[in-house]
């Protein structure tokens, strides 16, 4: 969350960039790919609606919808002054006027913005996309974030080993994403992430269908645990009996690529270093064209409540440098013409000296007897 | 009532075309040309995004987003329609297992994509009515549409689809009496079950676990103590001998049902209060939801009814239409002067204080029938 230091830190960015203030828009949707601005300054998950933390230089205000939130609200926040709004827009140029916000405001959460919010602050100043102010302050992770990454781990682990122990013959997808978001649950995750496919020869991942596991399956997942907004995701292959050797040869193909990209992550790279390793391992193998969309979706990317730097997709353009205290997964998630869409990786914490591998569990072929 | 979405829904997506069959769907697409000829439109658009906010793209295609991202259906003057969402070309065969439609298209740009196919019909200087496009659209897509459409002619649309779904059809009403099965599995499982640890999570592990074992698609789930505010569950512990009040929600193939309960806070269990008094004050208030009244007058009845006995309406309202979504029309606000339909299903609750018992509310899914108000969930 935003911390005194921080928040005096973006006042002074504010100000130098002569912005009379910073709205921070939430229309309550969350994606494990983008960031959680609001969530990120003000500490609370929005509802399903629209709320906004409007800061000038010297008084800060939270409006929230529906108006009852307000008080859940005031209970986690630092914002002393919360407020519920039953006209939202409206109530929203009222706090700028009385904030004396005009001129330029910085506003982050544009791209959640409706039309009318858009126009109603519009109305009073005008926008300056600011998403860069929270982006400065947030791409490092602090000390007690990096805890509540190390904690999602632990989690993302118990939901990995939970996976493995219920991927057997006759149980549904749904039944087995029941089950490892039970376990994670239980072990303090506050959001799940899950989606799986469970074929012999899997198109893509997808939420939990009625198909019962056979042997012979391969069940392709990616599960990521959340905890106050920090989320760490793994991403594994379960043979259901014993695999095909062509299987093992192209899980060994992506492994081999996993492990090199580890090496490529360093501070002060490029993300698009791990990338082109990856990119370069599988190419050797006669896979070259497979490394592209619609072959795959992204070779990693960051995590984050204030900040997914290096960003939602790392693939060989990305220009972002990797710096300490950034959280992202390196997945060589790829599909193969012989065995379908296979999943690899894991998240890990860049360091001054390298990576810290976050999980304990190993990326490896997986094969449970069935 | 409002409550916070899961970042990916993570339960059975399935669909079960006896239940609901292309059929159902391709009469709602018949009704909507009908009322499109009568107002003159060239073609509907209809927008949704997130998994909050696609009950309309659902009604007509089936399709609802399981996470952020945006989807449109456009119904042109003849012809299927076509579903365009947003995804990746691998994503195509799991969206078109979900619909009846055939002409289905993934892109990372509705806007262009809606665009295009607008363009390939002629239709871009056509008489389109628009569904939620300008209310719930970024609006940076919304200006890019606009810019791509300037002979266009745009009319409100949204009308259309309020009406056709206030009232349930047959079909959508046994969909809710199935979700609604699945929340009764949940209170049952959590008032058998003897808790090892106490805590609000607890309490979401074990209800969520139910539902989608049961083959719920999403759960929810919103908690208060007596005195305090509705909030998703916390690590925090449940202190023996308190009341919680728990409002829980289960989707089932799309279609919602919610409940709201009181319980009490017993060592390794929860358990329900004697209910009769509010119980019987809900089936008072219940029974002024009547097909033919306005919302409004229905809504003074029932604060009325409630002051007398004991009751009132608490900081959540008085409810709200639920269906393919946790929130639809009509919301049960003193101001609406919508008409209540036979066929309507309705989130009701309402709060009653007891010397004995300390704040109780009661909460339930109901449809309203000609002659009465059933209780669904």
């Amino acid at each position: 969350m935003l911390e005194n230091a921080r928040l005096s830190q973006a006042i002074r960015l504010l100000q130098s960039q002569g912005l009379s203030g910073l709205i921070v828009y939430s229309s309550g949707s969350a994606s494990i790919l983008r960031p959680a601005y609001f969530r990120y300054v003000c500490a609370v998950r929005p509802l399903a609606s629209c709320c906004a933390a409007v800061i000038a230089p010297t008084r800060s205000v939270l409006l929230m919808t529906p108006e009852w939130d307000a008080a859940r609200a005031q209970s986690q926040t630092w914002f002393t002054d919360v407020r519920g709004s039953t006209e939202f827009s409206k109530d929203l140029v009222n706090v700028m006027r009385e904030l004396k916000i005009s001129g330029n405001v910085g506003v982050a959460g544009i791209t959640e913005m409706t039309e009318e919010v858009y126009e109603a602050i519009s109305s009073v100043s005008a926008i300056v996309p600011a998403e860069y102010i929270i982006e400065d302050l947030a791409v490092q992770k602090t000390l007690p974030e990096l805890d509540l990454a190390r904690e999602a781990a632990r989690i993302a682990d118990i939901g990995f080993q939970t996976f493995l122990a219920n991927t057997r013959t006759g149980i549904t997808e749904y039944e087995l994403a029941a089950e490892a978001g039970y376990a994670m649950r239980s072990a303090g995750a506050d959001d799940i992430f899950i989606m799986l496919s469970t074929e012999k020869y899997n198109q893509a991942l997808h939420s939990p269908l009625d198909k019962r596991l056979a042997v012979g399956d391969v069940i392709i997942f990616e599960i990521a645990p959340f905890v106050e907004g920090q989320c760490v995701q793994v991403c594994r292959t379960i043979s259901l009996g014993p695999p095909s050797p062509v299987l093992m040869a192209k899980y060994d193909l992506l492994l081999q690529a996993f492990a090199a990209s580890l090496e490529r992550i360093k501070p002060g790279r490029p993300a698009a270093e791990m990338v082109l390793i990856m990119n370069e391992i599988i190419s050797a193998a006669g896979y070259a064209e497979y490394c592209f969309p619609p072959h795959m979706r992204a070779r990693g990317h960051g995590f984050g409540i204030g900040s997914i730097a290096p960003g939602a997709v790392i693939d060989y353009n990305t220009q972002a440098v990797l710096k300490p205290g950034m959280i992202l997964i390196s997945h060589p998630n790829q599909y193969f013409p012989e065995t379908g869409y296979l999943v690899c990786g894991e998240t890990v914490l860049v360091t001054s000296g390298g990576i810290e591998r976050l999980l304990k569990t190993e990326t490896k072929l997986y094969i449970n007897k069935g | 009532m409002e409550t916070i979405p899961s970042v990916i829904k993570r339960g059975r997506a399935g669909w079960d075309k006896v239940n609901m069959p292309a059929t159902e769907f391709q009469g709602r697409v018949g009704c909507l040309r009908q009322e499109m000829v009568a107002k003159g439109l060239d073609s509907l658009l209809v927008y949704g995004n997130g998994v909050n906010h696609c009950g309309n793209v659902c009604y007509i295609s089936n399709f609802a987003m399981d996470t952020v991202g945006e989807a449109m259906v456009i119904i042109p003057p003849s012809g299927e329609p076509v579903l365009l969402f947003e995804g990746t070309v691998r994503s195509l065969p799991t969206v078109k297992a979900a619909t009846w439609l055939s002409d289905v298209r993934s892109s990372s740009d509705i806007v262009k994509e809606s665009i295009d196919y607008l363009n390939s019909k002629g239709l871009l200087t056509a008489n389109l009515g628009l569904v939620n496009l300008r209310e719930l659209m970024p609006y940076s897509h919304w200006n890019a549409f606009q810019a791509a459409t300037v002979g266009a002619h745009f009319t409100d649309a949204a009308s259309l689809l309020i009406e056709l779904r206030l009232v349930k059809s047959p079909r959508e009403a046994e969909q809710m009496r199935r979700s609604s099965r699945l929340l009764q599995q949940v209170y049952y499982e959590l008032t058998t079950t003897s808790l090892a640890t106490l805590t609000e999570r607890q309490i979401e592990a074990i209800t969520e676990k139910t539902a989608y074992r049961a083959g719920a698609t999403d759960f929810r789930l919103m908690l208060a103590a007596t005195d305090g505010a509705f909030h998703p569950a916390s690590n925090l512990p449940l202190p023996i001998g308190v009341s919680i009040h728990l409002y829980t929600a289960v989707e089932f193939e799309r279609y919602w049902t919610a409940a709201l309960h009181t319980f009490f806070v017993q060592p390794s269990r929860l358990t329900l209060p004697e209910t009769k008094p509010i119980s019987s004050l809900f089936s008072k208030i219940a029974a002024r939801l009547q097909p033919g009244k306005p919302v409004s007058r229905s809504y003074a009845e029932i604060a009325a009814v409630l002051k007398t006995n004991g009751g009132f309406i608490a900081e959540t309202g008085l409810g709200e239409g639920i269906g393919l979504e946790l929130e639809e029309y009509p919301i049960l606000d003193y101001n609406n002067t919508a008409i209540i339909k036979e066929g309507a299903h309705l989130f009701l609750q309402i709060a009653l204080d007891n010397k004995k018992l300390g704040q109780i509310r009661l909460g339930h899914t109901v449809q309203v029938n000609s002659s009465s108000t059933d209780t669904v969930a």
